[in-house]
């Protein structure tokens, strides 16, 4: 593939200690383009091994407004079936970015081991001195062993190292896209962590027929957007009680227009905006968690500490919440940290009100939709809190793939990956 | 401390038509990806010479840009600050390809610059 990917794809045997690399199949990406619909056709592929499946979409990484994602596809052990779940803050763009347009990975691991990508090198490390930890002490380890502070880290805590299916895999420091038991997964592999730090490049066709359709995109989301931002501009009709108190500053994933991210700074005043406190807070990306917290009558203070103790923890704050009812702030705390050392379980993925296909796409997105947006989001890696909220115009979608790749992909070809996708 | 009015009026820096209105940056990176398609037509984040600098657990983000004559304009959340040539390393962005590594910012010749154009927030600005 001469644009927007690298052409490699990475299969990791986690049972060998092994990493090997094979060629992107030009036709797959021809036919499916990337993202959700490529990662199912290599989940085929090696079915009999129960993978896990990691995919850039063929957009991810570029100035495309809200590229940032990849896809994780794989079998929720909640719901007992194929789901995909989303990768954004800057880890879905950097993972492209590493050389790996897509990563399949099998096998249970003798040792607890991590997943090191980056400039087309993929190294298997022992995981002995973070295993056993929780993951805001894993992302400080990685990056300090490996001398890089952007360094994306997607990792498990003592509950995915459990086993139980309430484990969710966490973004750096924070609770975001996965609902469907990653978590789980990735500590029956015995696989701490993937984390990577891209240092390559993305060709396109057609530099500047790509600029001359990126601009006015641009400018379109900026009209779509205004005035909405955080984790209000995400959930407009979240009670969210006290949170000014501990409101810090709103933030984006990597190349989005939205900052539908808040931070909540409750160890120094929210005021401070030079670097100070070293663990100043907690950045709320999963706003639905931070919504069923406060739904169970803990304040945004509370609310924001319990999120904060759940992505250490690794466990979903959704399905957590009713847990804690009727449980003080210390009481809940506890809670959740007694998760970390004995195996909790959910039996089903958690609802969330709003979510479009929740028994095929990790509810992330509680803005509503339709599944043919949702499809076509996950195929380009756009994140679909950004399409949903914006909508994904096909004949423009077209316009980009050519521009990119001179690929000509109608719209109504577009259609028909997305129903491929909404098996 | 320098800030967003004096830039323009400090010697060093007095070529640059560029502000930073450093609390509408949202973090995005967008900038570093719009100065690499600009000088190699091509995505990565290794080449700008506008960087992120992102301290994630902090939430602390802002950016800085590499000047001709290696100064780096800080570009931080407190304000707008220069780093002149040979002094701390401290914001020189860790890892594969620190700043100062980089090419220096030429405004994008006649051009309006790329990452002004794309930045979503406008936090970056050419003064008129």
């Amino acid at each position: 593939m001469d644009y927007l990917y690298s052409g490699n794809v990475l299969v990791v045997d986690l049972q060998k200690g092994e990493t090997r690399e094979s060629i992107l199949d030009e036709e797959l990406i021809e036919s499916k383009l990337g993202g959700a619909a490529v990662n199912l056709e290599l989940f085929k592929q090696y079915e009999s091994m129960d993978p896990v499946v990691i995919g850039s979409g063929l957009f991810t990484s570029t100035m495309i407004p809200g590229s940032a994602m990849s896809v994780v596809t794989t079998r929720s052990p909640t719901a007992d079936r194929i789901m995909h779940s989303p990768i954004v803050n800057f880890m879905g763009a950097e993972l492209k970015l590493a050389g790996f347009d897509f990563i399949v990975v099998h096998g249970h691991s003798p040792k607890p081991v991590y997943l090191w990508l980056h400039d087309e090198i993929a190294d298997l490390l022992p995981a002995d001195e973070i295993w056993g930890q929780d993951t805001w002490k894993t992302v400080d380890y990685i990056r300090e062993e490996q001398g890089e502070e952007r360094i994306q880290v997607l990792s498990i805590g003592p509950a995915g190292e459990k086993g139980g299916s309430i484990a969710q895999a966490v973004v750096n420091y924070w609770s975001e896209g996965d609902k469907i038991g990653l978590g789980k997964r990735l500590g029956d592999m015995r696989l701490k962590a993937i984390c990577t730090r891209g240092m390559g490049e993305l060709e396109l066709a057609d530099p500047a027929s790509f600029l001359a359709l990126c601009l006015p995109a641009m400018e379109d989301a900026r009209t779509k957007l205004v005035d909405s931002q955080g984790i209000e501009g995400l959930m407009p009709n979240m009670d969210l009680k006290n949170f000014n108190e501990v409101r810090h500053r709103n933030s984006a994933c990597f190349g989005c227009p939205w900052p539908c991210r808040t931070f909540a700074k409750y160890n120094e005043s929210p005021a401070v905006l030079k670097e100070a406190h070293t663990e100043p807070g907690m950045q709320i990306i999963d706003a639905p968690g931070f919504a069923a917290l406060l739904s169970e009558g803990f304040d945004a203070i509370e609310a924001s500490r319990l999120m904060e103790t759940s992505s250490r923890i690794g466990v979903e704050p959704v399905g957590v919440s009713p847990m804690l009812k009727g449980l003080t702030y210390q009481e809940a705390k506890s809670r959740i940290v007694e998760m970390g050392s004995s195996q909790t379980n959910v039996s089903s993925v958690p609802t969330i009100k709003g979510a479009c296909r929740s028994d095929l796409f990790s509810p992330f997105a509680p803005n509503g939709g339709e599944e043919h947006t949702l499809a076509l989001a996950y195929v380009l890696g756009i994140c679909p809190r950004y399409a949903v909220k914006t909508g994904l115009d096909r004949t423009r979608v077209s316009q980009f793939i050519k521009a990119c790749t001179d690929l000509e992909v109608e719209p109504a070809t577009l259609e028909d990956i997305e129903r491929s996708v909404l098996v | 401390m320098i800030n967003n009015e004096s830039i323009i009026n400090t010697n060093a820096v007095r070529w640059m038509t560029m502000n930073i209105d450093t609390l509408k940056c949202t973090g995005c990176g967008l900038c570093e990806l719009a100065c690499s398609y600009r000088r190699d037509k091509v995505f990565t984040t290794m080449r700008s010479s506008i960087m992120l600098h992102l301290d994630d657990k902090r939430n602390y983000f802002g950016v800085m840009v590499k000047l001709p004559n290696d100064d780096l304009i800080l570009g931080r959340p407190e304000g707008i600050d220069i780093q002149r040539s040979g002094e701390s390393k401290d914001e020189e962005g860790t890892g594969a390809k620190p700043i100062l590594l980089r090419e220096a910012c030429d405004e994008c010749g006649d051009e309006e610059p790329h990452c002004v154009r794309i930045c979503p927030p406008r936090c970056l600005s050419v003064v008129k």
